[in-house]
């Protein structure tokens, strides 16, 4: 059969593009099937701290993690001499006996090396409870797990790479040989009844007898010998197996059980892979991938290969950065229209505003068809969900009061919750599976995207109640224009109060149907709970008459720090089912915020009080 | 305004925006606490509680914020022109919001929480208690059936003594502990320590932030019975039952979770996990139970997020115990009555506030109109 599908596939090369690339082979990594590509990035990102290795020298191109991916696969032993480990913290270096460099990169021959001189040290962490380790002995050991799990990557297609020469005729012709290419351990285990024909007559021949065939046999076998040692490089998922859904590793193919025909079909299309790959034959070994592809699909059931490529596309877009910049562009273009042409100013920024927000819509969708799930299952997506709900109330806005009011506050938040998004998204695969709890319930989703939704809205009512502040300080005699921005922001914490409220009770009509308790007084709920309480008492100490228009928006620009407390500052408790996401660097970032937002508003307040008492 | 000024003042939004006002403060501090002294803890003392002890002074808890809230928000209604077509949103959602306060009320007093842990292939009858303990005193000598005589942890204080018509001694509780750890003792015991209390004893540590892991124990004095009379300790989970022998009969002392028995039979026929392929994260798990009541059995799927619900109670499939080869499903058991409050306020409260917004956006029209 496989002779046949070469061919046909050359055929098709030469009219049409490949429907997949040597980015989009699947692989089985963290209970999800994704593309190599996706692969490639957690795990430079993960040793590397970016997505491409910048290379330094002229006239070279920057290394993607898909080719360095393959390079390292490829030829593993030159790669352990890349300095590409990450070691910012000089203090980590220099216990490992590393030497200071510039840019803080190291290869794995030295970290090894730096491992082997400081044994007492790992053994030391390896007993020390979690809770006792300092940051840099956090950092010590993760550096070493990055060094295993390097090294199970690089050898994990060993056994795929043509390493062995076969000459003698007698030899080739046995084993079925017509091409002159180097051969693959996989060659061997695939034809393994063949080759066991040669080794018992290898054993039968006394070493005087041995002619030039069994001269080469012997070399061979002693060279497969040499090459197992590598088996234990068992990360490289990429072959489906027989049972329950789990994908093997080549290397565990090579065990000596019996492999299905599928199974050393898909073996022999890598193993041409990697020498078209090792021979620089970038047609065939696009060729060869869409084969593999085609192959899986038709072997096994539940995997869609439509997503595979657009999982690589979304990789390569970087749709939210693009998105972020045309928010940039829009905010820069809104300021120069306060100064020079209003009208044409306000028009262009509106239309940078709208391709940000279509380019944003779109990233969201497509995350929702990969994954094949709501909007909004994980902390980063919620993110950009809250980005998406913000930016498109503040565009309503906009379109009814058209003052670039509305451009204003969805730039400002588009943009900080894009850049909030950045850094999460550096943690990793952001397109992570969930939990039982978490997986698939029409309460938890609604309850999801309702109580996001709050938080949007929330924030868009806080800025505009700065927005009031400002005007009540620089306009304060446009009595006309105060008006209307109060009563919008008033509408907005009435929405925001909708929102916020249906989301929480949705959140514990969610609990009351998965675990059978309404309300647990758990910190992501009484986070919720907060920014509802806080809603209902500004709405109140307003009707009452407690406090005027000015103390109103001041208290509606605090909402921001509700908001921003119950969104991440609970996640620091670490307590309860809801703390799904947990980084350090939170909470400083969280405080400063807090600090600045305070000062920043009270004295706005304060101004705002002055001046309005000057008229 | 109101006919009362009594009314008015007290429900003035003003009390209401300082209520919330404090509850906000309840709400953050009783998150944060939650670090050090656990869930539980913190939910009894900041808002299961009617008061919260500052040293010698008592803050309202959120019991009693609630009832203030609860008393404010029904004076709404006293007031006049309520039913007002530009105020019937906000009476409305008033409305969804006393409901809800009233089914909390219900599910705060009446609900009932429990687990019920089945090995596969067994049956079970009863829901244990996450919290409360019971010490129990068994006795065997009839042929035909056991005597239990109950008693609940709220009689296990220092000093309290329990006695019963049924078994032919008293016992005088010396010491109760929420969590503690049996240690072995490195002295000899004194005479008077009997059974277990001869090598161990009880050593009283600090509560788990998880209140479940707590191993509760408890030291009691027997007297009446001469020959057996001395200091006995016991603790939930103790492998070896105590017991106390008197004229040839036995009884048998346990502590143990507080047990209550369902008026049906549920028995585990397989307990079935499903993982994400390749990893420990499980995607999915489920019981394959037979429920027997009046001797016909009926089969039942209680998977994750899909409970059984059988006359008042709710069984939840909320985590399981795997020991070798054998599974153990543990459901989570749930009887509420206040179950459908929150729903039912939720439609409320929306349909409110959703006309509240639509009247303030159409009001808003018609000025521009003008």
């Amino acid at each position: 059969m496989k002779k046949y599908i070469l061919p046909i596939l050359f055929v098709f090369q030469i009219c049409l593009p490949y429907d997949f690339s040597y980015k989009d082979l699947p692989i089985q990594q963290s209970g999800r099937i994704k593309p190599l590509d996706t692969y490639a990035r957690t795990h430079l990102l993960q040793f590397y701290g970016k997505q491409e290795i910048k290379i330094l020298e002229q006239d070279i191109e920057n290394l993607t993690a898909i080719d360095w991916l393959y390079l390292v696969l490829s030829d593993p032993e030159n790669e352990l001499d890349r300095k590409f480990f990450n070691i910012r913290n000089p203090e980590v270096a220099f216990s490992l006996g590393l030497e200071k460099n510039d840019n803080h990169k190291y290869s794995f021959k030295n970290i090894i090396e730096g491992f082997q001189l400081n044994q007492e040290l790992l053994e030391a962490l390896k007993i020390k409870s979690e809770e006792e380790q300092t940051l840099v002995e956090k950092q010590v050991i993760e550096i070493y797990q990055n060094i295993l799990a390097y090294d199970d990557i690089a050898h994990s297609a060993y056994c795929l790479l043509p390493l062995i020469e076969i000459n003698n005729s007698i030899n080739r012709e046995f084993m079925g040989i017509n091409d002159d290419k180097m051969l693959s351990y996989s060659f061997f285990m695939r034809n393994i009844g063949k080759f066991k024909v040669l080794l018992e007559d290898l054993l039968a021949t006394e070493e005087n007898d041995w002619k030039e065939s069994h001269y080469e046999l012997s070399k061979i076998a002693m060279q497969l010998q040499a090459m197992t040692k590598f088996h234990y490089a068992q990360s490289l998922k990429i072959i489906p197996g027989v049972i329950e859904d789990e994908w093997l590793s080549p290397w565990e193919l090579m065990d000596g059980r019996e492999l299905e025909t599928f199974q050393k079909e898909i073996l022999n299309f890598y193993e041409n892979l990697f020498y078209a790959y090792v021979s620089k034959n970038n047609n065939s070994r696009d060729s060869l991938s869409t084969a593999i592809v085609y192959s899986i699909d038709s072997n096994i059931e539940d995997i869609n290969i439509n997503l595979l490529n657009k999982e690589t596309k979304y990789n390569s877009y970087d749709i939210f950065l693009w998105s972020m910049i045309c928010y940039l562009v829009s905010f820069f273009l809104i300021g120069i229209s306060w100064m020079i042409k209003p009208l044409l100013f306000r028009k262009i920024s509106l239309s940078s505003m709208a391709l940000g927000f279509l380019l944003h819509t779109y990233g969201i969708i497509m995350r929702m068809i990969i994954m094949q799930r709501p909007p909004v299952s994980t902390l980063y997506e919620s993110i950009l969900f809250v980005g998406f709900i913000l930016v498109l109330f503040a565009l309503i806005f906009e379109f009814f009061r058209k003052d670039t009011l509305g451009i204003l506050v969805a730039t400002i938040g588009g943009v900080i919750l894009h850049f909030i998004g950045f850094k999460y998204a550096a943690d990793g695969d952001t397109l992570g599976v969930l939990v039982a709890v978490l997986n698939s319930n029409f309460w938890l989703s609604t309850h999801v995207t309702t109580i996001t939704t709050g938080y949007g809205v929330s924030i868009v009512a806080g800025l505009m109640a700065h927005i009031y502040l400002v005007l009540c300080i620089i306009k304060p005699k446009n009595k006309k224009m105060l008006d209307k921005v109060f009563n919008n922001t008033y509408g907005l914490t009435l929405m925001g109060l909708f929102f916020t409220m249906f989301g929480t009770i949705l959140g514990g009509i969610w609990a009351d149907q998965s675990w059978g308790r309404f309300w647990g007084w758990d910190p992501k709920e009484n986070g919720a709970l907060l920014i509802v309480l806080w809603h209902l008492m500004m709405l109140h100490l307003r009707v009452s008459g407690l406090v005027g228009r000015i103390g109103y928006a001041y208290g509606v620009c605090l909402v921001n720090i509700i908001v921003a407390i119950a969104w991440f500052g609970v996640n620091l408790l670490n307590v309860g089912l809801h703390s799904y996401g947990f980084t350090d660097n939170v909470a400083t970032n969280l405080f400063l915020f807090i600090f600045f937002e305070i000062a920043f508003t009270s004295i706005l307040y304060f101004f705002a009080k002055r001046s309005k008492s000057l008229i | 305004m109101y006919k009362n000024k009594y009314i008015k003042i007290i429900g003035s939004p003003k009390i209401f925006s300082f209520t919330v006002m404090w509850m906000m403060v309840l709400v953050f501090i009783g998150t944060l606490v939650q670090r050090d002294i656990g869930l539980y803890a913190a939910q009894q003392e900041y808002f299961s509680s009617w008061f919260k002890w500052v040293f010698f002074i008592p803050l309202p808890s959120g019991k009693l914020t609630m009832l203030v809230m609860f008393i404010n928000l029904s004076c709404y209604f006293i007031r006049p022109n309520i039913l007002h077509k530009s105020k019937l949103g906000i009476t409305t959602t008033h409305s969804g919001i006393i409901l809800m306060l009233v089914g909390g009320a219900i599910t705060s007093f009446y609900s009932r929480e429990g687990s019920v842990v089945i090995e596969e292939g067994k049956t079970a009858n009863y829901y244990e208690d996450y919290y409360a303990k019971e010490l129990i005193i068994i006795d065997s000598s009839k042929p035909e059936y056991d005597f239990f005589t109950t008693f609940n942890s709220k009689l296990l204080y220092e000093n309290s003594i329990l006695n019963h018509d049924s078994f032919p001694f008293q016992i005088e509780i010396l010491d109760y502990f929420i969590n503690c750890k049996p240690s072995s003792r490195i002295y000899a015991g004194d005479e008077n320590f009997k059974g277990m209390s001869k090598n161990f004893f009880l050593q009283e540590i600090k509560p788990e932030k998880e209140y479940e892991q707590n191993i509760s124990g408890v030291i009691y004095e027997v007297t009446g019975t001469d020959a057996e009379d001395g200091i006995y300790i016991n603790y939930v989970g103790q492998p070896i039952t105590q017991t106390v022998t008197v004229d040839d009969d036995e009884y048998m002392v346990i502590l143990r979770r507080e047990r209550t028995y369902l008026p049906f039979l549920l028995s585990l026929v397989d307990f079935k996990k499903v993982m994400h392929p390749g990893t420990n994260i499980a995607k999915s798990y489920s019981s394959d139970v037979n429920l027997i009541e009046n001797n016909v059995p009926r089969k039942v799927l209680i998977s994750m997020n899909e409970p059984l619900r059988h006359r008042e109670y709710t069984f939840y499939q909320a985590s399981f115990i795997e020991d070798g080869l054998t599974q153990t499903s543990v459901l989570a058991t749930v009887k509420n009555y206040g179950r459908l409050f929150p729903y039912i306020s939720t439609i409320i409260m929306c349909i409110g506030l959703l006309y509240h917004m639509l009247f303030i956006l159409s009001r808003r029209f018609k000025i521009s109109n003008k």
